[in-house]
């Protein structure tokens, strides 16, 4: 059984924007076969407390990953964190980083997974505007992007010719 | 010894339902110049031959973007065409066919699990009971509330299976495959 749903909008409508500040963007990467280990060491900031705003994995060249957690900065928690990155990488250099601040922009809106050019509607004014594009995330109905420190209102801003955006949202910390 | 995926001190996890994508093929696509700008011109060939990406997510590899996607395995012979035709306008790289900076990966699906609170201990759990069961995770990305993993399709009631060790599903959870979908014809 099919259904089809018919859209029509010059602009994307969404649910939401918000942007969210003060976030430190951890990258670790990985041979593939370690997953299970990565696995385990991730499940074990969970039982630190720590809670994620983005998490993403993509395949490398070679058979090696790269796991990005994007988390509210907090000097104890990064510190915890950068700890259990030495331990879990055996803390070879460049096999792991931080990057903070760094800020995130968020949209949601309907059916985002079952439409196309929506990835392109987010993805390429940020790319046209030569904002740096850290990290990003558009699954389900949620899409992330995530930027340097002082990036995200102009993200927003260039985010306004393809989404319905009529305001900038406040920023600020994540609580989480 | 053989080894135990839930030890007794941890507690299964309730979740509220697992879903499976229909068969994905996912490419991920690598910038190899900063004058490489071959990822707007892929993301908007796609849209205008109303190609969906059910999964999008990109990293960077210093100052490069790398991104990876997902759509029906149904378009993959058309999207595959694309890549292959669209130019690197890299002057360093001039020439090069597209398919070099490409790795595609055929026959996958996804498994979306939600809510996952935000919290590590779901995601790190399912990662590490996939990758130990000998299961690939060839990517994954969270959204606002779901995780979605992308797997073998094959191999996706076999996750399931695994996953019911760590988590607890409702009791009359609906179908894992979808019984409909959702297309877009006009934008």
């Amino acid at each position: 059984m099919e259904t089809i749903a018919v859209y029509w909008e010059p602009q994307i409508r969404i649910y939401g924007v918000s942007t969210v500040t003060g976030l430190s963007l951890f990258t670790v990467e990985f041979p593939g076969q370690r997953l299970a280990h990565w696995g385990e060491m991730i499940a074990s900031l969970g039982q630190a407390g720590v809670t994620f705003q983005l998490v993403t994995l993509q395949p490398l060249s070679a058979g090696t990953m790269r796991l990005s957690l994007l988390l509210a900065s907090d000097d104890d928690r990064d510190q915890r964190i950068r700890r259990l990155l030495e331990s879990g990488t055996g803390a070879g250099p460049g096999s792991w980083r931080q990057l903070a601040p760094v800020e995130m922009v968020y949209l949601h809106g309907p059916h985002f997974q079952d439409r196309y050019g929506i990835a392109e509607a987010a993805i390429a004014p940020v790319l046209a505007a030569a904002i740096p594009l850290l990290a990003s995330g558009c699954s389900g109905t949620s899409i992330h992007l995530v930027v340097p420190a002082d990036c995200a209102a102009r993200t927003v801003d260039c985010l306004r010719h393809t989404f319905v955006i009529d305001s900038r949202p406040p920023a600020g910390p994540s609580n989480g | 010894m053989e080894k135990q995926l839930t030890p007794p001190d941890e507690p299964r996890i309730d979740v509220g339902g697992i879903k499976f994508s229909p068969e994905l093929v996912q490419y991920t696509c690598r910038q190899v110049a900063i004058a490489d700008r071959s990822l707007p011109i892929v993301l908007r060939q796609l849209a205008g031959r109303r190609i969906n990406l059910t999964y999008f997510c990109s990293g960077r590899d210093g100052d490069l973007l790398r991104s990876t996607f997902c759509v029906a395995a149904a378009a993959a012979l058309e999207v595959d065409a694309l890549l292959a035709a669209v130019p690197v306008d890299a002057g360093d790289v001039a020439g090069r066919p597209g398919t070099e900076r490409i790795e595609r990966i055929a026959g996958v699906g996804t498994l979306t699990i939600f809510p996952h609170r935000r919290s590590p201990a779901l995601l790190g759990r399912v990662v590490a009971s996939l990758a130990e069961a000998g299961i690939a995770v060839h990517s994954l990305c969270t959204s606002i509330s779901a995780l979605s993993v992308n797997i073998d399709f094959p191999r996706l009631d076999e996750a399931v299976a695994i996953l019911g060790a760590i988590v607890d599903l409702p009791e009359h959870h609906s179908p894992f495959r979808p019984e409909f979908s959702i297309t877009q014809i006009k934008r």
